[in-house]
């Protein structure tokens, strides 16, 4: 032992000493580490070779499985993965597992869930993909979807069995918000939004008004709101994420759209464009919106209404839960975020639809096993009923399934909070009053939109002129939409 | 074994450690920003067409600006408050070593929740800073701290609050290395406070606060959480930083090349500011 020890402490001082008396050489330098980046290379060529070599087939665990499971009306007879991997972003994660776990029961195959932040989701998927993640199943957002369709990424569902099925159970107005250019099914529903218009219905009812039926009678009563009460954001919305959005509902209501068909665009030089435009340069001017709005997140707009600053909004539906729901008791306008009857501005106006989607990723174990448990997590088990959509609906998302409105569950929770509104009106939008924006679903929208986003807030805050603001997003359109 | 292969050996690990976690990446950016590559893989030699196309970017030019003021305010700031929370905390009084411990707090915070809490504590209408400065009276009206104008001093002042604690925690470890005689010998020729501060503590720290103004510099040059989650970028382009620019260009245009190219204008900016600070503040310490 001690001689050992001895052995040691002797290199140690060889080291020490050669440390102190003798500088690593330059020469030494090189050579050690051109030897380091060598064995590196050669470790990193080999990790190369090895991972891009098929993956052993999947064990199958039909025979034991079936041994203990029961028998399912499921529509494949694949061989059934060991495995399955869903991503998804973090809304509801116990909700889904619960899909999961059912699934799960019914056909032997095991998921794995993996949950991220929603903020930057779309950048750790497009870095797990790239790296070669094993995806079965995910979540894609706005503005993704296309690009990775069109990359391979994800798998189109055409042909699979109740592919067409799912598709003429879909409101017709809506049906192509899933569709390619070709009539293909690229994903399935994860749930439908639109910017629906809210108002308070105690302030309006004491400002003896009627809820406003267009942009104008707005600007009216917030005008009116803010002198009554002082208010310092009556109007409110997510700009910080959506400020592009808002300006393409603002001139959709106008009954212009942003791009035609061929992805021209047709907002330069309109006059709906600079009404719209100056509709919101008015608001923020004359303080009826938030001055913080560009930096405001869902969760201050929401603040803001529950706590009545806010009088008129326009939001996705499901933000108006909390605050008609609020199980917190410090809610004084709790129950009074009420939907406002119609679209602004006439008979012909729309309220854009949004929404997102779930897919089948290209690296799946198994196509088909993939697609039996999309149909769990977007559309109907093997029994028929809503297996995820029912519980989706408690928390405030809508499907683009008519059936899915006269569900009685999902219908008596959505009554429950839009007092006086009720599921009814929600119905009634979707059988005409949305629209799908065709352009936000082109893979180049994402890039428009983000230069389309801070242009817009740079006009409301009188940095750029509208002749400026229609030139940028006018060349940018022509930019990206030329390749 | 000769004792130099040894001392070779035994470095080996760390050598291949940083060079798979540096030098893989940071070849794979230089593959990216000289190549055009889509999403499915396929991928073109493009010279330098991502940097000529980065250099016509208004968006890009003007976060060059930003960063560096961003960067300024934040090193300074936290440099000053560092030193100072260092030297309060230095002092013999009870409780102090809970207030030593209370010191590395910010720093141990994730720093998406540092940017979530200063976004709530500058909120317009319900942050804690409006409801003080309106209760105790001072203020008319509540202030848009996230403006325009103040929008990349307020996310500064995140990151000061974030990095300080780092400087504090650093600082206050050599600060309990220099000998009270030192200090009792410059009261006996009497050294006022200040004189003691400026002729025994800084030039005893230095080297401390080089390492951390370095360090701190280089965070900020690169900050990326912080700003995204309070501002992302906005209002307009108020607070887009070099980080938050390659970000939106890289995962939302999904120009991998594009992005690729500015994270190396960032990494070459980071080593033309960091590398003449060591060679200058070093030289002057050690020789």
């Amino acid at each position: 032992m001690e001689s050992s020890k001895y052995a040691r402490l002797s290199t140690i001082d060889e080291l020490m000493k050669m440390s102190k008396d003798k500088e690593v050489s330059r020469r030494s330098f090189v050579k050690y580490a051109a030897g380091a980046v060598v064995a590196v290379g050669v470790a990193g060529a080999a990790g190369y070779y090895l991972a891009s070599q098929p993956a052993p087939p999947s064990p199958t665990v039909t025979q034991t499985l079936t041994q203990t499971i029961a028998p399912t009306a499921t529509a494949t007879s694949a061989p059934k993965p060991a495995m399955l991997d869903h991503y998804q972003w973090f809304f509801g994660p116990e909700i889904v597992k619960k899909t999961l776990d059912r699934f799960t029961a019914d056909t032997g195959i095991k998921t794995n869930q993996h949950v991220s932040p929603r903020n930057g989701y779309e950048a750790g998927m497009m870095t797990k993909i790239m790296g070669g993640a094993e995806v079965d199943t995910m979540e894609v957002g706005i503005g993704y979807r296309d690009s990775w369709f069109n990359a391979g990424w994800l798998l189109s569902l055409e042909g699979l069995p109740g592919v067409d099925q799912v598709k003429n159970e879909m409101f017709p107005s809506v049906r192509d918000f899933y569709l390619s250019k070709n009539g293909e099914l690229m994903a399935m529903p994860y749930y439908l939004a639109g910017w629906f218009p809210y108002y308070n219905k105690r302030m309006v009812a004491e400002l003896g008004a009627e809820p406003a039926k267009d942009r104008n009678e707005v600007y009216e009563q917030c005008k009116a709101a803010k002198k009554k009460w002082n208010l310092l954001s009556p109007y409110h919305s997510c700009y910080l994420e959506a400020t592009e959005w808002l300006w393409e509902q603002y001139i959709v209501e106008l009954g212009l759209m942003p791009f035609d068909k061929d992805n021209k665009p047709l907002f330069e030089g309109d006059p709906r464009n600079a009404e719209a435009l100056k509709w919101m340069k008015t608001m923020f001017d004359e303080k009826l919106m938030s001055p913080s709005i560009f930096t405001d997140g869902w969760d201050v707009q929401s603040l803001n209404f529950a706590k009545g600053n806010t009088i008129y909004m326009d939001t996705h539906q499901y933000m108006a839960e909390p605050v008609n729901r609020s199980m917190t008791g410090d809610v004084p306008e709790k129950g009074n975020m009420t939907l406002v009857p119609k679209p602004y501005g006439g008979n012909d106006s729309r309220i854009v639809t949004q929404g997102e989607w779930m897919a089948i990723c290209k690296s799946t174990h198994s196509k088909e096993w993939a697609w039996e448990l999309l149909k769990y997590l977007s559309w109907k088990d093997p029994s028929g009923k809503y297996a995820l959509l029912k519980d989706w609906g408690v928390t405030g998302l809508l499907e683009p399934y008519p059936e899915f409105f006269n569900d009685p569950d999902v219908k008596k929770n959505f009554d429950e909070w839009n007092p006086g509104v009720g599921f009814e009106g929600y119905r009634k939008y979707f059988d005409g009053m949305m629209m799908v924006p065709y352009w936000q679903l082109r893979p180049w929208f994402a890039e428009f939109s983000e230069v389309a986003k801070e242009t817009v807030q740079k006009y409301v805050l009188g940095q750029v002129s509208l002749s400026d603001l229609e030139k940028t997003m006018g060349d940018k359109a022509r930019e990206v939409t030329t390749g | 074994m000769k004792a130099e292969t040894l001392g070779w050996l035994l470095v080996l690990p760390a050598v291949l450690f940083v060079l798979a976690l540096g030098l893989f990446p940071t070849a794979y950016a230089l593959l990216l920003a000289f190549s055009k590559t889509d999403l499915n893989g396929a991928q073109t030699f493009v010279g330098l067409s991502n940097f000529a196309k980065i250099m016509r970017d208004p968006d890009f030019l003007n976060s060059i600006p930003l960063t560096f003021g961003f960067a300024a305010m934040t090193v300074t700031g936290a440099t000053l408050v560092g030193l100072a929370m260092a030297l309060v905390a230095n002092q013999q009084f009870r409780g102090k070593t809970i207030v030593r411990s209370i010191l590395g707090i910010p720093w141990a915070t994730s720093w998406v929740a540092v940017g979530v809490m200063w976004a709530f504590t500058f909120d317009l209408n319900h942050g804690y800073i409006n409801s003080l400065l309106s209760q105790l009276g001072l203020i008319a009206s509540n202030i848009n701290f996230l403006s325009v104008e103040t929008a990349l001093p307020a996310v500064s002042v995140a990151g000061v609050w974030l990095l300080s604690s780092f400087t504090a925690v650093f600082v206050l470890a050599s600060l309990q290395t220099i000998d009270p005689a030192y200090y009792e010998a410059a009261k006996i020729d009497g050294a006022g406070a200040l004189h003691r501060l400026r002729h025994i503590t800084l030039p005893i720290v230095q080297p401390v606060l080089n390492f951390t103004v370095l360090s701190n510099l280089m965070v900020s040059l690169t900050m990326f959480d912080i700003v995204y989650v309070m501002t992302k970028g906005g209002p307009g382009t108020a607070t887009l930083v070099l980080s938050m620019d390659a970000y939106r260009v890289f995962f939302q245009f999904m120009s991998m090349g594009e992005g690729a190219a500015i994270t190396l204008v960032m990494a070459a900016i980071s080593m033309m500011v960091g590398i003449p600070y060591l060679t200058i503040f070093y030289r002057r310490v050690y020789r």
